[in-house]
């Protein structure tokens, strides 16, 4: 992540003339650990928070708006804080796990030929059982009703993420015709690996976003051919802007990258996509505020009002890398920009368009979700902020 | 009564039914007892010759496996990676002698046990250290571990035979064995049987203990790296490998903390017990009650016999 | 160690068998308790009150319980951690089903329900001992996990699954939440952790430490000598 801010740092001198400092703090996962972070961070005034968890990052969402300090949790954290009404503070672009997991039904709908073939289909869900796992839960319940398919559970605790082959007797035993992985960490080799022992086609395990890392898939070995994930970023090193960071980071020695061939992998492009996000952000505050340096609320109004085009992403070296991004005061996410990525044995490959989420399942269940989010806490802030229009 | 049918009847009959995947859990249950019985092997193997009940068998592993896979990755070819890795072990058994044991030689067991909880921490900590937090691929094919399935089609389905699982029980029975002539007929054995019995008897009779305990700390080293190369090519190696061993304790407490037949029966019956509960009525929970029904198990073995299966009875006077 | 500690005669068996019979102890105490509740508040930062100070009152809490169960009764226990969720989910679900009621006096009652929950798994005690009645309690560590994701009663049925703190006030002050600030949720903690403290000592000073130690030191004199049974 911090590669393409070191980059920007050395080639354009930081961003708008303003330098980039990065602090990076190790959590383990831990949600305290995590708060802790934040809380020794806190008194240095940083610009945005990058929590990379979703434990962590629902801990540190009523501190934001008191802290006034924005949190960006690109693709993770609270699906409902994409509205932007209730959460002004909190970022979650490109998309939410409830779109991810509507991209997946809309996918195996095509698959089996249309949305009335899902009727009597079982449909399974192996999930890390921690509140990051349990996310697609609601979405996949009420598609379920609508679309009339079965929904089969696969809780996978935290102590048994290597120790996988009981509940892949149970998938075995039930035979659900598409499984959505929505795993973390070690869960995720160990799932491509009993999912391929059991004899399940891998074109049918699509996996969210967190588990199509190249170690996610690699251990798999031979068996893995075909398994496929949801991505929100390229993959490769063939964008102009990953060249830049192998020159100006990588072969300098200034990268924490384990090797020059991580470089362009789907996870590292992930970093990078959070960082561009992060950059735009504070391009937008700066031209909003005319200030060089900005405070937290400067860079919420920058994200708030972020705004990147096809044009914009070929002009950073990004052609392709990831979808047009719009937000505003409302939506705090876009809902866009999930494509199917597939692993050849080697490597990630594009394997599908951008595909839409379904947006009129998903804003019902995002407003609903952030009403009763407030409602649980008596006490929420209204939203003070004001709009600004995007440049 | 729904419930009571879901409780006492379904289960057979799903039994019944798909009896290709009574087998295969029949069949995972018992590779899982045969790695539990290895886990637990290393921490009778200390516990009978020291009076330590080692809770850093399990980072042990860990740490065992992560040599292994981090001297190969440097680029040791494998055999002399898994010689070295032996060699590592050796140096941490001494290192565990002179540092942790000796200064506490006339402690409690409690005062011990709390020795290795520190060592598990350290251990974890130099392991993150010296090898990185992520997660590593265990380098089963260089050492000739077989992978793929064998798959029997049958009984209505099939059945598959992970040939890793195969090679995990066959290294267990041989390792057991090893230790078992080990213990029975070397002079070695012996010494390690008398410290058990006694440590005043034993220095009596001039077996050095300090020697005694590197013995044994290095044998259940060898037994760890062994745990660790199988629980690594089944799934991968990184730390969670460690929580692993927590789930081998409920076959300790079953099998008795001083026995080598104890922790393979135990292994056995709580490999297998488990891994049936959880097909066949975990649904009806939800799920995920493997992590705690093997201490079911166990603490309902114990009721029966306080001092597990085949532990030795403890005699107290006043 | 640093005063010498004879020479300070008492004169009625009260005064000899107080908690602090000697005077330069009850001086050192008043004085760290003068640093607690008046020092560290007024220099103390954020990051150590909340990071710092708070986990250490908290967990030094759990550890004179376990002290207690341990060091005092010999009773090796590996589930403390689980019976603190059970006192934590305890109050969770009593603050939030009768939010009238002050939040201190349920945090006081939630070790109740801690206790009961301790007591269950401490059955086993009566008949196992030693390092297998360790790896029995974490039965309870693994169970009362388990219990604690799968049971959405228990976090309220919450979508995410996570906890969240609801805002509770003392005298008008706000003391749990987001908006409570990390001086008073320190005195609110330290308060409780000196009282908690004071009745645990004056336990181990009196008839059922005693007892404990009795039972730790060889149980089976204690039960047929003392003429209290195991269940202590």
């Amino acid at each position: 992540m911090s590669d393409y801010l070191t980059m920007l740092n050395e080639r354009d001198g930081g961003i708008g003339g303003a330098k980039i400092v990065i602090q990076e703090c190790e959590t383990g996962y831990d949600t305290n650990k995590g708060v802790e972070c934040y809380e020794s961070v806190k008194g240095r005034n940083p610009v945005v928070i990058n929590p990379y968890s979703t434990g962590v990052t629902l801990q540190l969402i009523p501190k934001a708006a008191v802290d006034k300090i924005p949190i960006l949790s690109m693709a993770y954290g609270l699906s409902a804080s994409a509205d932007g009404n209730r959460f002004p503070w909190v970022f979650n672009p490109p998309a939410t796990y409830w779109d991810g997991a509507s991209a997946f039904i809309r996918h195996a709908a095509d698959v089996e030929g249309g949305f009335d073939k899902l009727k009597g289909k079982t449909i399974g869900l192996v999930y890390l059982d921690v509140p990051y796992g349990k996310e697609p839960i609601p979405l996949l319940q009420t598609l379920s009703i609508n679309y009339g398919f079965d929904l089969k559970f696969y809780p996978v605790p935290g102590s048994q993420m290597q120790n996988q082959t009981s509940l892949w007797l149970n998938v075995r035993r039930d035979r659900p015709d598409w499984i959505y992985l929505q795993g973390w960490g070690a869960m995720n080799p160990t799932a491509v690996k009993e999912a391929g022992n059991i004899g399940f086609p891998m074109n049918r395990l699509i996996g969210v976003w967190w588990s199509g890392g190249d170690d996610d898939a690699r251990p798999a070995g031979a068996q893995g051919k075909g398994y496929s994930s949801l991505d929100i970023n390229g993959v490769g090193q063939n964008y102009p802007v990953i060249q830049d960071i192998l020159k100006y980071v990588v072969d300098k020695g200034k990268s924490q990258v384990a090797s020059r061939d991580k470089v362009g992998e789907n996870l590292y492009n992930r970093g990078v996509l959070n960082t561009v996000l992060v950059a735009e952000g504070i391009r937008a505050a700066q031209r909003l505020t005319g200030k060089k340096v900005i405070t937290g609320e400067d860079m919420r109004r920058g994200l708030e009002t972020l705004n990147i085009t096809d044009a914009r992403w070929k002009e950073l070296g990004m052609d392709g890398f990831a979808a047009p991004i719009n937000l505003n005061c409302s939506d705090h996410n876009g809902h866009h920009g999930i494509y199917l990525a597939e692993w050849n044995g080697t490597k990630w490959t594009k394997a599908s368009g951008w595909i839409e989420p379904m947006k009129d399942q998903v804003q019902p269940l995002i407003e609903g979700a952030a009403r009763d989010y407030v409602a649980a806490n008596p006490g929420w802030p209204k939203r003070t902020e004001a709009c600004d229009k995007s440049s | 009564m729904d419930l009571l049918y879901k409780i006492f009847i379904d289960p057979f009959v799903q039994m019944g039914t798909a009896p290709d995947l009574l087998v295969q859990t029949l069949w995972d249950g018992f590779v899982a007892g045969a790695l539990y019985a290895l886990i637990a092997l290393g921490f009778v193997l200390i516990f009978k010759a020291s009076g330590v009940f080692n809770f850093a068998q399990g980072i042990m592993v860990v740490f065992a496996a992560l040599t292994l896979v981090g001297l190969h990755e440097r680029g040791v070819p494998a055999f002399l990676a898994l010689g070295l890795t032996i060699l590592v072990m050796l140096a941490l058994a001494i290192g565990v002698e002179r540092l942790v044991l000796r200064p506490l030689i006339n402690q409690s067991d409690f005062i011990l046990f709390m020795a290795t909880f520190g060592l598990t921490y350290f251990l974890i900590g130099l392991g993150q250290l010296v090898f990185g937090g992520n997660p590593k691929v265990m380098i089963a094919s260089d050492l000739y571990l077989p992978s793929g399935a064998i798959e029997f089609k049958g009984l209505g389905g099939f059945i598959s035979f992970q040939k890793i699982d195969i090679a995990a029980v066959i290294i267990t029975s041989i390792m057991v064995v090893v230790l078992a002539v080990f213990f029975q007929r070397t002079r070695i054995g012996r010494a390690l049987r008398a410290v058990a019995d006694s440590h005043q008897a034993a220095l009596s009779v001039g077996i050095s203990l300090e020697q005694i305990w590197v013995i044994v700390w290095f044998a259940a080293g060898i037994v760890a790296l062994t745990t660790g190369i199988m629980w690594g090519a089944r799934s991968q190696v990184d730390f969670s490998l460690e929580i692993i061993a927590l789930r081998a304790l409920p076959v300790l407490i079953l099998g008795g903390l001083t026995s080598i037949p104890g922790a393979i029966v135990g292994g056995m019956i709580i490999g297998i017990g488990e891994k049936l509960v959880e097909f066949y009525w975990g649904p009806l929970l939800g799920g995920g009650i493997d992590t705690w029904f093997s201490y079911v198990i166990a603490l309902g073995f114990l009721v029966f016999r306080p001092q597990g299966l085949f532990g030795e009875k403890l005699i107290e006077r006043i | 160690m640093f005063y010498r500690e004879v020479g300070q005669y008492k004169t009625s068996y009260a005064a000899d068998m107080a908690i602090f019979p000697i005077l330069q102890d009850r001086i050192a105490l008043a004085i760290i308790l003068l640093i607690a509740f008046v020092l560290i508040p007024l220099l103390g930062s954020d990051f150590l009150l909340n990071s710092v100070l708070i986990p250490f009152l908290i967990f030094s809490l759990a550890a004179i319980g376990l002290n207690l169960l341990t060091g005092y009764a010999g009773l090796l226990s590996l589930g403390t951690g689980a019976f603190m969720g059970v006192g934590a989910y305890a109050c969770l679900k009593l603050a939030t089903s009768f939010p009238q009621v002050n939040i201190v006096i349920w945090i006081l009652a939630s070790g109740f329900f801690s206790a009961a929950v301790g007591a269950l798994f401490g059955l086993p005690s009566l008949r196992i001992k030693g390092f297998y009645l360790a790896v029995a309690t974490l039965a309870a560590q693994f169970f009362l996990e388990w219990c604690f994701t799968r049971i959405p009663w228990l976090y309220n049925n919450s979508v995410s699954g996570a906890i969240e703190v609801p805002l509770r006030t003392l005298m008008g002050i706000a003391i749990t939440g987001p908006t409570a600030t990390s001086l008073t949720r320190y005195l609110v903690i330290l308060s409780i952790v000196v009282v908690l403290t004071w009745i645990a000592a004056n336990l181990v000073h009196g008839r059922i430490g005693r007892m404990w130690m009795s039972v730790r030191d060889m149980d089976l004199a204690a039960e047929r000598h003392v003429g209290l049974s195991d269940d202590a």
